[in-house]
């Protein structure tokens, strides 16, 4: 696409993937390590937390976004016709058509899902043989002669006739039609415990086995494109987390099979990969039948070192937004709306003189010991600001902030440009967001030629960042079967680091994670892996397997998003063990979490 | 086909004759309003669904003694999801008019489950020339809980699947009740292109209205548009909700997810079963205790009336 496009809509306004249209998504697509590892023949189940990218992925994927994408390996992959991807969403709408029926039986739940994602796959393998037919076939009257060979014969194989019609738009009709006679029939055989007399079940083409029909599909157009031999089909499952432990295991067994040139990128939350379990005696093995990809914190191609990279990549959404959402974000930037931050902005050694304020600070809050170690590293001006200096600096300014606020006084330091990206920790819809709210209460300046920004006020940056901090975690209550329980646990756990932060001498180090282990009980570690989904927290994984998912041991970072309401710092520090962390606050406060069973248990149903 | 949505009066359920009468049992002490406002003499059957969960509920041992006292002979326990029993009933059905159904439900404390059963089944009965159906709903005096709702289940009320077509853009209409958290974290999920709200003005209540939209702000404030309608009035809401979603339909998938007070579910379901293109979600939740709601002593009665042959069309 043109860079010089821009959209009538301000896409700051939109943080989801899923509603961006297709040549919005390719405008600002940001391409990430992850994105060139999926395009390849191997099967891949990609982790990320809520709003961190998955969608958008998948999305690039497909052929009809990829064509389109600026982006010199995509060009080549469509160029040589190498992969032709396919996304498939099955998002909570569809997905609330599968389990509505608590009467089917296991086997019935089973065919019905099939038949759902065959015709599924049927609707979005049209879509992609479209963006194929223009690809690949410039001519207008050959490409529309192609494409109603094409599609009667795809039509014949899926419905057994040919009145499908001979347009790619006629058979997605038939096939949105099939799917709402198929709801329509199973809802009024339900009601009259029976099918009308003569009447047959809709699109038995579709109850065939899993895939069947796409495959079907994929061979014919094949042929018809001319496409190589050694063509690969991606097919993009998006947001597998709304689906059942039933749902994923029909999937694995077609990970398992190796198919021949068919392979599945799947999308799902960390640990809302339910199962390993095929249909068959046989599970998948990872690295063999599939790997992971984990993409929370998934660096920007061509980053450089660790901590520029997602600074960059958060730049890179910021910068690729402003340029087509509208005239008066040209030549915007975040350092000219925001400014610098106080706590996290690298400092000068001169910041630190024998008379500085920093210094005064550390012998107030600094422990004896860390006030001790300052004194003899003082001598040495580098060491002093690699041990002393750029680590304490953050946390005292921020101790000092709030123990001095007082009345109506309004904190400022959460502000500037390396704050508000921290927060959003590279999750980019969580980005998008804050962005977002800064505009909504940035203030223009007009004048001939030029609309510049003015550079919003420490105190209301700060007061934007909590308010979003804030509600970020206050939605976890509401979240899906523990969210009462979550919203204790990552409450007790930011109430220690904020103890621990601003109620005891400080030191090099500051609490910013926790440390589980084997010992952990049930419920915290179900609630610990909760937050992984949510983005909440965060694992630190080993480097040598990055996309493994720890299990009932591991290292977690507490989002940064939630450290302008906990008043704590976004900085990597040291960790705690949870036990510990939940232990000093049991008996404190909220009963619900003791015992490690939860107190809520009473189903109000559908009464109220 | 679904002919006509009007609204009535309690009066005239009090003077009709019906095949059949649907009551439900819970927690709730309105369960009894409707029907001790009734004669026990307006049907020729009555059906009692009384909820499996929470059966040992005091509150619900004295709805029971009720109903068995003065209404039905044996109570059909069922899970609040199980439309199963609701259909067995309806299949039984003969009409003292020929051709023509009368059935009185008591939605007050029902099931969505339950009650979009017998809608559906009024839906595809095509052996009747006539169904209708009047739905009674005694106003709650809802009481504050101490805790937000936690969601268990976001479904698609059976036979409100719609037609979810991936390539269109989605639209979600919120209706909106006292559960905030709940509907931003159905927002979160559902992620749509455009949403509105909507809720009781006037409702039961002035202090109701004004919780609603306290209760809602983050999300009134997103929204795309909001509306008040009446609580009193399904057949006005109906029909301004039909004119919401009137500019999306044939361009998006409209989405209802209904959270507010039952009148305003039931203008979703008939949407629902009345388009095609638009669907209704069912958001199930749990609490750490029972909410007490009990009857202001208002009613909304909706008559709901199917003609025709080839009526699911």
């Amino acid at each position: 696409m043109a860079t010089g496009k821009r959209f009538p809509r301000d896409l700051f306004e939109i943080e989801n993937a899923r509603n961006l249209t297709r040549d919005e998504l390719v405008a600002t697509f940001v391409p990430t390590k992850a994105f060139r590892r999926l395009l390849s023949a191997k099967n891949h189940v990609v982790l990320g937390s809520r709003g961190s990218g998955k969608t958008a992925l998948a999305k690039a994927l497909s052929h009809d976004h990829l064509s389109r994408l600026d982006d010199q390996m995509s060009r080549e992959v469509i160029r040589s016709r190498s992969f032709i991807g396919i996304y498939v969403p099955t998002k909570l709408e569809w997905v609330g058509g599968l389990r509505n029926k608590p009467w089917q039986s296991e086997a019935e739940k089973e065919l019905f899902f099939q038949w759902r994602l065959n015709v599924a796959t049927c609707m979005a393998f049209l879509t992609t043989l479209r963006s194929c037919l223009e690809a690949y076939m410039p001519n207008k009257a050959q490409r529309a002669k192609v494409e109603a060979e094409l599609v009667s014969e795809v039509g014949i194989s899926w419905a057994g006739h040919s009145s499908t019609g001979n347009t790619i738009g006629a058979l997605q009709t038939f096939l949105e039609d099939i799917e709402y006679e198929k709801q329509q029939q199973l809802a009024r055989t339900r009601a009259l415990g029976h099918l009308r007399d003569g009447e047959e079940p809709v699109g038995i083409g579709f109850g065939a086995d899993l895939f069947v029909p796409l495959r079907r599909g994929m061979k014919l157009a094949a042929r018809a494109l001319c496409l190589p031999l050694d063509c690969t089909w991606l097919l993009c499952l998006d947001e597998a987390e709304f689906l059942d432990e039933m749902h994923h295991r029909i999937l694995n067994s077609h990970l398992r099979t190796h198919s021949d040139n068919l392979f599945f990128k799947i999308t799902t939350m960390p640990y809302c990969h339910y199962t390993l379990a095929t249909n068959t005696k046989v599970s998948l093995n990872v690295g063999q039948d599939f790997e992971y990809v984990y993409i929370d914190q998934d660096p920007v191609v061509h980053a450089g070192h660790e901590g520029v990279e997602g600074h960059q990549f958060a730049g890179a959404i910021f910068n690729k937004r402003a340029l087509v959402s509208g005239r008066k974000y040209r030549d915007l930037s975040l350092r000219e709306m925001l400014g610098g931050s106080v706590l996290l902005d690298s400092k000068r050694a001169e910041d630190w003189g024998p008379r500085s304020e920093n210094l005064s600070l550390l012998r107030r809050y600094a422990s004896r010991e860390t006030i001790e170690r300052a004194e003899k590293l003082s001598v040495n001006q580098k060491e002093f600001m690699d041990q002393i200096g750029r680590k304490m600096h953050g946390a005292l300014r921020l101790r000092h902030a709030v123990a001095t606020q007082t009345g109506r006084k309004e904190l400022t330091v959460y502000s500037g440009d390396t704050m508000a990206i921290r927060c959003g920790d590279a999750n980019p819809r969580r980005l998008i967001r804050i962005f977002n709210s800064f505009l909504l209460a940035a203030k223009w300046q007009h004048s001939p030629g030029r609309t510049a920004v003015v550079r919003l006020r420490p105190n209301v940056q700060t007061r934007i960042l909590t308010g979003f901090s804030t509600s970020t975690l206050s939605r976890v209550q509401s979240e899906e079967v523990n969210g009462p329980e979550l919203y204790e646990f990552l409450k007790r756990i930011g109430d220690y680091m904020h103890d621990s932060l601003h109620n005891e001498p400080l030191t090099t180090d500051q609490i910013s994670s926790v440390r589980v282990d084997r010992t952990v009980d049930d419920l915290s570690w179900m609630l610990t892996k909760m937050a992984v989904g949510l983005g909440l927290l965060f694992p630190n994984t080993n480097a040598n397997y990055p996309d493994e998912m720890p299990e009932r041991e591991g290292t977690f970072r507490f989002a940064y998003v939630l450290a302008p309401h906990f008043r704590i710092l976004p900085r990597k520090g040291k960790a705690r063990k949870l036990e510990t962390i939940l232990r000093r606050h049991r008996g404190k406060v909220a009963p619900a979490f003791q015992g490690e069973q939860m107190a809520l248990a009473f189903l109000s149903g559908d009464e109220d | 086909m679904l002919y006509r949505v009007k609204d009535s009066r309690i009066e005239d359920v009090s003077a009709g004759i019906y095949d059949c009468v649907f009551f439900a049992s819970g927690y709730e002490e309105r369960c009894t309003h409707v029907a001790k406002r009734l004669p026990p003499n307006i049907t020729r059957k009555s059906v009692l669904l009384g909820f499996k969960e929470a059966a040992r509920h005091p509150q619900r041992c004295e709805n029971d003694r009720y109903f068995l006292s003065n209404w039905v002979e044996n109570e059909v326990t069922l899970s609040s999801e199980d439309d199963g029993p609701v259909f067995g009933h309806l299949r039984d059905l003969q009409p003292a008019n020929e051709g023509h159904l009368q059935i009185m439900v008591d939605y007050s404390s029902m099931s969505r489950v339950w009650y979009a059963a017998i809608l559906n089944w009024a839906r595809f009965a095509t052996q009747f020339e006539r169904i209708d159906i009047d739905l009674v709903y005694a106003t709650g005096d809802h009481r504050e809980p101490e805790r937000p709702m936690v969601i268990t289940q976001m479904v698609s009320i059976p036979g409100c699947e719609g037609s979810p077509e991936a390539s269109l853009k989605s639209v979600a209409v919120f209706g909106l009740g006292f559960e905030g958290q709940a509907a931003l974290c159905v927002l979160d999920r559902l992620e749509p292109d455009e949403f509105y709200t909507y809720l009781a003005g006037p409702g039961s209540s002035e202090r109701h209205r004004a919780r609603a939209k306290t209760e809602n702000a983050e999300l009134i404030r997103h929204a795309n548009g909001t509306f008040e309608l009446p609580l009193a009035s399904v057949e006005r809401t109906y029909s301004d909700l039909s004119e919401v979603i009137a500019r999306h339909r044939s361009k998006a998938n409209i989405v209802f997810i209904p959270m507010g007070p039952k009148p305003h579910v039931l203008a979703a379901i008939l949407l629902a079963i009345r388009f095609r293109e638009v669907s209704c979600l069912r958001v199930s939740g749990k609490r750490d205790r029972p909410a007490r709601v009990g009857a202001t002593g208002e009613t909304v009665v909706t008559r709901v009336e199917f003609r025709g042959r080839d009526r699911e069309d």
